[in-house]
């Protein structure tokens, strides 16, 4: 696993949008497409039969040319590039093609009409201005058009590798190896002497591994949150023992207010193991849940060693996690907040969850249905 | 051979209690829940090999290993861990040994067999190790001296200063001085967020420090909480020193 991760971190620096053009692959493809050019302009302007073989032979000197000398240019100058801003990477490149192309339209003109027996001077004055400016058009959209290629495709390589790096980090942060193994040390410790604790505890296990296994985003009612958390804390208070206190204040909340599954679980789990935990006498853990005006209300409170200041780091990807999903959820008013005052670490979440007045009325009745 | 379990999870210390009963040549003479009372048990029971957790509160196992392989006689130590992304290569590069959880018996029986003693180089280097990996920098709790009593730890958070002297650096702290066999550069290195440097001799606790004051024109020296002399701050640090009194 640590090595695919190093691989997608070396893949995201390079990040630029053009190719290494040196790679022999490259210059295949280079030549190829050139070669295809050249026959594209031959054949439009010309009949198909009698074929202009001269015609073909000197616009694809021209088009290879041009073609494999910008892809030198740009590969000579892709550190230099990489440096820049995206747009005024791309905005030289081009630049680079055209100037390429207008130097090769010149040097081509110039050999052609064997000026270069006589006097250079005299050569510009004959010089066939319409001919290159020809040749700057059909440079600057084919050039245009294969930079824009590159931009695309580099985008869409982005987005994978961004992608699966979002997966492979959800993967992480939901279930810790950690706790996993712990547990299952729990229940060879409770086997032999406490059976059916062990027992509560498999189940509980499989409750929570259900879960997480679950589509990311499934949103569950407040109340079967709280009972997946204490099947939870239930685990965690045999292996830490007194060290664990938990305080809930939950409220009434009615039974149509939904929150994503596993929203609070990962919060206790941080509490648990970048609070409780490192500290010698435990601690109390504070779940406050509470529904006003339209809007959850969620705030888990642990006590922090006062000498570890980093808590905060260990936090971050599941809080990170837990904030993008509710923003995905619940739009801009969704807030997940996190404080540090004295030797106490607090998480709030915030999201609105509009109800009718009917769902609001109706708590206990639906909770009776289920 | 005597066994000492170090866990702070007392289902894990029962666990690998009721293994190990069931061997014929070693035995459990005590159970330790963190670091702190690991080296405590070590030097009331003296066990042959300790079992020990390595996150456990207050004092971690690596650290309490450290300051076990200070003693003259230092018992075996074998390291358990649920689960450490880094710890295993690290164990494996050290040939250190170390059980997962939950503990099979059968690796346990040849672990014990085969303890063998973790020397101070191969501890240290397990720490840096583990800090390397870890990309935190890992700074000890206490601070331990060999005395003839066995080991005694000091916590960081307890030392007023560091004051070194030829061969040893003394250690002031809130009950008393020791002497301890490191270098204050090492110290200084480890504790940077603790200390500051005020004398090519001395490192002072940020934590215990009360104000400068002139002795004669161009001499300083600094007031330290709990303490009754100052400390002479050398010209160089004067500045330095100044500064960081006006951040805290």
């Amino acid at each position: 696993m640590a090595s695919k991760l190093n691989a997608l971190k070396d893949d995201e620096h390079d990040d630029f949008f053009l190719p290494d053009l040196c790679a022999i692959q490259s210059v295949f493809i280079l030549i190829l497409v050139a070669e295809l050019l050249a026959i594209v302009l031959v054949l439009a302007s010309g009949p198909l039969y009698p074929f202009d073989w001269s015609n073909l032979a000197f616009t694809s000197l021209f088009c290879q040319w041009a073609m494999l000398t910008c892809a030198g240019l740009l590969c000579l100058s892709r550190v230099k590039l990489r440096e820049m801003s995206r747009a005024w990477a791309a905005f030289c490149s081009y630049g680079l093609i055209l100037i390429d192309i207008f130097v090769f339209s010149v040097l081509g003109q110039w050999f052609l009409s064997g000026a270069y027996l006589g006097d250079p001077l005299e050569f510009w004055h004959e010089v066939d201005m319409l001919e290159i400016l020809r040749n700057l058009c059909i440079g600057a959209i084919i050039g245009g058009l294969i930079l824009r290629y590159f931009i695309v495709q580099e985008q869409l390589k982005h987005k994978q590798s961004s992608e699966l790096n979002a997966r492979i980090q959800a993967l992480q942060s939901r279930i810790r190896p950690h706790f996993l193994f712990n547990s299952m040390n729990i229940i060879a410790s409770l086997i032999p002497t406490e059976p059916d604790t062990a027992e509560q505890v498999v189940e509980d296990l499989s409750a929570l591994f259900r879960a997480s296994l679950d589509e990311m985003g499934n949103e569950v009612t407040v109340i079967s949150e709280v009972s997946l958390c204490r099947r939870y804390l239930g685990i965690e208070k045999l292996r830490l023992g007194d060290r664990l206190q938990v305080e809930w204040d939950v409220d009434e909340i009615p039974a149509a207010v939904k929150i994503p599954m596993l929203t609070l679980q990962p919060l206790l789990e941080n509490s648990i193991y970048h609070g409780i935990q490192p500290l010698l006498e435990g601690g109390i853990i504070k779940v406050a849940i509470s529904y006003r005006e339209q809007f959850l209300y969620l705030s888990v409170t642990n006590p922090v060693s006062p000498s570890k200041h980093d808590h905060v780091k260990g936090n971050r990807m599941a809080v990170e996690n837990i904030r993008h999903r509710i923003k995905a959820l619940y739009g801009d008013e969704a807030h997940l907040e996190t404080e540090s005052y004295g030797n106490t670490f607090t998480t709030v979440i915030s999201y609105p969850y509009p109800l009718e007045e009917k769902d609001i009325r109706l708590p206990t009745d639906s909770r009776a249905v289920e | 051979m005597k066994v000492l379990v170090c866990d702070d999870e007392r289902l894990a210390r029962e666990r690998l209690a009721r293994l190990i009963v069931k061997m014929d040549d070693h035995e459990v003479v005590g159970e330790a829940e963190n670091g702190i009372d690991t080296i405590d048990k070590v030097a009331q029971l003296a066990p042959d090999i300790v079992l020990l957790d390595i996150r456990m509160p207050g004092m971690d196992g690596l650290e309490a290993a450290r300051h076990l392989s200070k003693l003259e006689c230092p018992p075996a130590v074998i390291f358990c861990t649920a689960y450490d992304e880094y710890a295993l290569d690290a164990f494996q590069v050290k040939a250190v040994d170390y059980l997962l959880k939950p503990v099979r018996s059968e690796d346990l029986c040849r672990a014990l067999n085969q303890a063998s003693r973790l020397n101070k180089v191969q501890a240290l280097a397990l720490e840096e190790e583990f800090a390397a990996k870890d990309d935190k920098p890992r700074s000890r709790t206490h601070i331990s001296a060999k005395t003839h009593r066995g080991i005694e730890l000091i916590p960081v958070t307890d030392v007023r200063y560091f004051m070194a002297d030829q061969k040893y650096v003394t250690v002031r702290h809130g009950s008393g001085e020791i002497l301890i066999d490191e270098t204050l550069k090492e110290l200084e290195d480890e504790f940077s967020n603790r200390f500051v440097r005020i004398h090519r001799n001395s490192l002072v606790a940020l934590d215990y420090l009360d104000g400068m004051e002139i002795v004669s024109p161009g001499h300083y020296k600094v007031k330290i909480k709990g303490v009754e002399d100052g400390l002479v701050v050398s010209r160089r640090h004067v500045s330095g020193l100044r500064r960081i009194m006006q951040r805290l």
